[in-house]
């Protein structure tokens, strides 16, 4: 696919492709306040990077007919405002109410310890960071936060979005969004800050980590220069333990011997107690340093902080941003995500095979919705699970809410 | 709260249990009670009082221990006469139960008085939400845990106990991170109760709920009293203006937040030091606001009405008799104008202020507070400079003061956190070597007395006119190049 020929793939992924109604279905969440949707803010990214923002649709039907005209490079999604984003956004009590609770990774904030690929890449091999980092994140919103209802979206290039879409979640105030994020981004404040590894939450993304660990070690080769070894090394506050380990670095080549000599002596010392508070967790330090998720924080904080839409186009790869199942993030790859032109091709061949096969039949193939003709539907089907789990949340509220209507 | 216009001693009152049946409190409930007029005033004095002690003692800065912090709220607190705080701060030491309501009614209601008052503008939204703050937690610790159990429960602070399984569940998964205790040390309460434990990571989450240790608890309940103090201090605010045209109390409800309850020095007490012929060596004592103010009388030969009134009736409060007065704002300004406009336009004015014109009032001294709160116009010199005067500016005003850079770069830091007494008291230690007797500085003349007396001026006894004229030789070269780094600095200034 060249640049000039993206408008006009645009252009048909969003009259035949994107999944309006789901789309709707989602943000209206059960439509027991209208406002919902229509007060949501959306922005456009148009051709030649003409940004707009504050808009709002009041029906399914406009926001699907405002897109296929305006054929946005990208769309953000907003908060919802106290008012309608279109019109009213100059008054001075306009503001915003709420918003689903996001979380944003990127890879490249993984530059400084991924040795495959850097900046705008990503590989099979780096893409075991992001693994590991649904993994931990999952358990912890969860568990920890009692949240259940999670979209992970592929931000089409390179990172995850979460956004987390349980009702108290979308009503967090930034002060408690901040809280949120800081509780989770173990790594924030710097590489060498140390946290308390014996924190239930820390200890559980540990134990994830481990189970990741020797592969990532492998793969990325963690120990493989001296330049490396040093900076693992440079989390062991003990001089005389360090130089043991250095020696036992300079017999060994491959960095899964350095970790198992690493480890093995860091294990003895503390075994015969002899290693202080500071030292005592080095192992931990390392591997929370190496692979414990790297979160955008500020995205997090926002209320009013505009994140990327599911289903958008990424325009220099074309690839869409499909939302991806949690529990078999392992087998997501993000090199076979489809993109743009794949589809196109896929409806085509499909409805020429469509036409060879009931050729004098009455029936049409157009029945068939286009998305399900190409592989697109599998990401389809993982968005529609996510909004039957939702769905029944807002059952639950409506017949909450007429309750009380005959009470009154 | 109702009020009653009657300044006789009508208070009819419905005692309502539940908002006194406990020593702390959340102030959820405005309280269903007739006070007049003369009670309005005094409860709100007295828990003002109260606060400015709080705030006097943290800006001092001795937080660090806070055990010999509480110790010495209580006693200043007790010395100031602030019986019934005093009672409640102290708790369930008296046995009767009508003064122990009586208290508690004067604490609920006098919170709710200064809502009104200090709700207006964010600045003092803030100084009201940090000081009430301060109280709460005093007031916590010094409970008994019985009594901290009771007020969880009281307020519904959704606080819950940790059921039996609930803790074996969490023993578990806390492992090591749990420092040893049994079930009843912890409480169950919603995550973003808790903010700043969840951020760091010191408390054990479970489906979004936080197990907080006993200890821990006053945080959360804090935060709460913070947030829900903060919307009510807003939604009274926009309720604000029908209050304040209630003519009764509306003077009192707007002016007493600039309101400064320590000495007020309307009284010229023992020290009528100052004359035309001393006031320019006496003014190098004078803090910041008062020095440049006469610098600018001395170099532009006028000031205009808001500093002439703040510095007319400080160096009348210094101990400046009115035909001195006139001597000295005469001398000035009619080298701009003549003798005659002087006299008709100013002169009243001053005569005004010493109580010999009009209503006769004996106008008092402007407080620190006072001053802090005033609107300074763009060419004007009255104000704070810590608060009114940009750092720049500051900076070059300090410098001229001929104190060390180390304690001018103090000083600029605390005025441009806001803590602009602070910044004045810090001076005052740069300028005379020693701290001031008071905690912090919070009014003018105060500043200027102290300083009078560490150059040991015996304020009992007049000085007489051969010492003073001993050193004048030495203060006219000083004087002269003093004035002339803030003549410079002032005609920059204007340019
Ligand atoms: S703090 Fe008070 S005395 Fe000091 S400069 Fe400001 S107003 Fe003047
Ligand atoms: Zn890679």
């Amino acid at each position: 696919m060249s640049d000039d020929q993206f408008p006009d793939y645009l252009n048909v992924y969003y009259k035949k492709l994107f999944p309006y109604s789901q789309f709707h279905k989602w943000l209206s969440y059960g439509n027991v306040k209208p406002e919902n949707f229509l007060n949501r803010e959306f922005s456009f990214t148009l051709h030649e990077d003409i940004y707009i923002r504050y808009q709002s649709f009041n029906t399914l039907q406009e926001f699907e007919t405002e897109i296929q005209n305006r054929c946005p490079f990208k769309i953000d999604i907003g908060a919802v405002f106290n008012m309608s984003p279109k019109v009213c956004r100059n008054y001075p009590q306009f503001h915003a109410l709420e918003k689903e609770l996001v979380i944003d990774i990127d890879m490249t904030d993984y530059d400084q310890i991924r040795t495959c690929c850097s900046g705008a890449d990503v590989c099979q091999k780096c893409w075991r960071f992001m693994v590991i980092a649904v993994k931990i994140l999952e358990r912890a919103i969860r568990d920890d936060f009692g949240w259940k209802h999670l979209l992970w979206v592929f931000s089409g290039r390179r990172g995850i979005h979460c956004w987390i879409c349980d009702e108290s979640a979308r009503k967090l105030l930034p002060s408690e969004r901040g809280s949120f994020i800081d509780y989770l981004a173990v790594l924030s404040a710097g590489d060498s800050k140390r946290c308390n590894v014996n924190h239930p939450s820390v200890k559980r993304s540990i134990g994830i980590i481990k189970e990741e660990f020797n592969s990532l070690l492998a793969e990325q080769d963690f120990l493989g220069t001296t330049e490396q070894c040093s900076k693992v090394l440079s989390f062991i506050a003990d001089e005389k333990l360090k130089e043991q380990i250095n020696l036992q670095f300079s017999k060994y080549q491959s960095s899964i011997q350095r970790w198992e000599a690493l480890t093995v002596i860091v294990n003895n010392n503390h075994k015969r107690g002899l290693l202080n508070f500071k030292t005592k967790h080095c192992v931990e330090d390392i591997l929370l340093y190496l692979a414990y998720p790297r979160l955008d924080v500020n995205v997090t904080k926002g209320l009013n902080h505009l994140l990327k839409s599911p289903f958008c186009v990424h325009p220099k790869t074309g690839k869409i941003c499909i939302p991806i199942n949690p529990k078999v993030i392992e087998k997501f790859n993000p090199n076979t995500v489809p993109t743009i032109n794949v589809l196109i091709d896929e409806i085509n061949e499909y409805d020429k095979k469509q036409k060879e096969i009931i050729n004098d039949a009455n029936l049409s193939s157009n029945r068939l919705k286009d998305y399900k003709k190409t592989s697109l539907l599998k990401s389809v089907n993982i968005f529609e699970e996510f909004l039957r789990s939702l769905e029944n949340t807002w059952k639950g509220s409506r017949i909450k809410q007429s309750d009380i209507k005959m009470e009154f | 709260m109702n009020f009653t216009p009657s300044r006789k001693n009508v208070v009819l009152e419905k005692l309502q249990k539940t908002s006194y049946d406990h020593d702390l409190q959340l102030y959820r409930e405005i309280p269903d009670i007739n006070i007049n007029l003369d009670e309005f005033e005094e409860w709100a004095i007295e828990r003002l009082k109260v606060l400015q002690i709080l705030e006097q003692l943290s800006l001092k800065g001795n937080t660090s221990n806070y055990e010999d912090f509480i110790k010495s709220v209580v006693h200043e607190i007790k010395k100031e006469g602030l019986k019934h705080m005093h009672k409640l701060i102290n708790g369930g030491i008296y046995k009767d139960y009508n003064e122990n309501c009586d208290a508690r009614k004067r604490d609920l209601c006098s919170h709710f008085i200064l809502r009104l008052i200090y709700c207006k503008s964010d600045e003092l939204r803030k100084w009201f939400i940090n000081r009430e703050i301060e109280l709460f937690k005093l007031r916590w610790s010094l409970l008994s845990k019985t009594d901290k159990l009771k007020f969880l429960s009281l307020n519904n602070t959704n606080y819950s106990a940790v059921s039996e399984e609930e803790h074996q569940i969490m023993a578990d998964s806390m492992g090591s991170f749990a420092t040893a205790g049994n079930n009843n040390e912890y409480f169950k309460v919603r995550w973003t109760q808790v903010l700043d434990l969840v951020r760091n990571r010191k408390v054990y989450l479970c489906d979004g709920f936080a197990y907080v240790i006993q200890t821990d608890v006053i945080s959360g309940v804090c935060q709460t009293f913070r947030s829900e103090l903060s919307q009510e201090l807003v939604k009274c605010f926009q309720k604000f203006s029908i209050i304040s045209e209630d003519e009764r109390f509306g003077a009192f409800i707007k002016y007493l937040h600039q309101s400064y309850m320590g000495k007020n020095y309307s009284v010229t007490e023992n020290m009528s030091t100052l004359s035309v012929n001393t006031i320019d060596h006496s003014s190098k004592s004078f803090p910041l606001c008062m020095k440049r103010l006469h610098v600018v009388l001395r170099s532009e030969h006028h000031l205009k009405h808001q500093a002439r009134q703040q510095y007319g009736l400080f160096l009348k409060g210094a101990g400046l008799p009115l035909e001195q007065a006139l001597v000295l704002w005469r001398s000035e300004f009619t080298k701009k104008m003549d003798a005659d406009k002087f006299d008709k336009q100013y002169s009243y004015n001053i005569r005004h202020n010493y109580g010999k014109e009009g209503k006769k009032v004996n106008y008092t001294p402007y407080s620190c507070m006072k001053i802090i709160m005033g609107a300074v116009g763009l060419d004007e010199y009255h104000g704070c400079p810590y608060k009114h005067t940009n750092s720049q500016a500051l900076k070059q005003l300090l410098e001229a003061s001929n104190i060390s850079t180390q304690s001018i770069q103090e000083i600029l830091n605390l005025s441009q956190n806001g803590h602009y007494q602070i910044a004045c008291t810090k001076y005052f230690e740069a300028h005379n070597g020693v701290s001031p007797s008071c905690t912090a500085i919070n009014h003018p003349n105060q500043f200027f007395e102290e300083s009078q007396k560490l150059k040991g001026f015996n304020i009992e006894s007049n000085i007489n006119d051969s010492q003073v004229n001993d050193s004048s030789v030495i203060d006219d070269i000083e004087n002269n190049e003093f004035d002339q780094t803030m003549v410079d600095f002032v005609d920059k200034m204007d340019q």
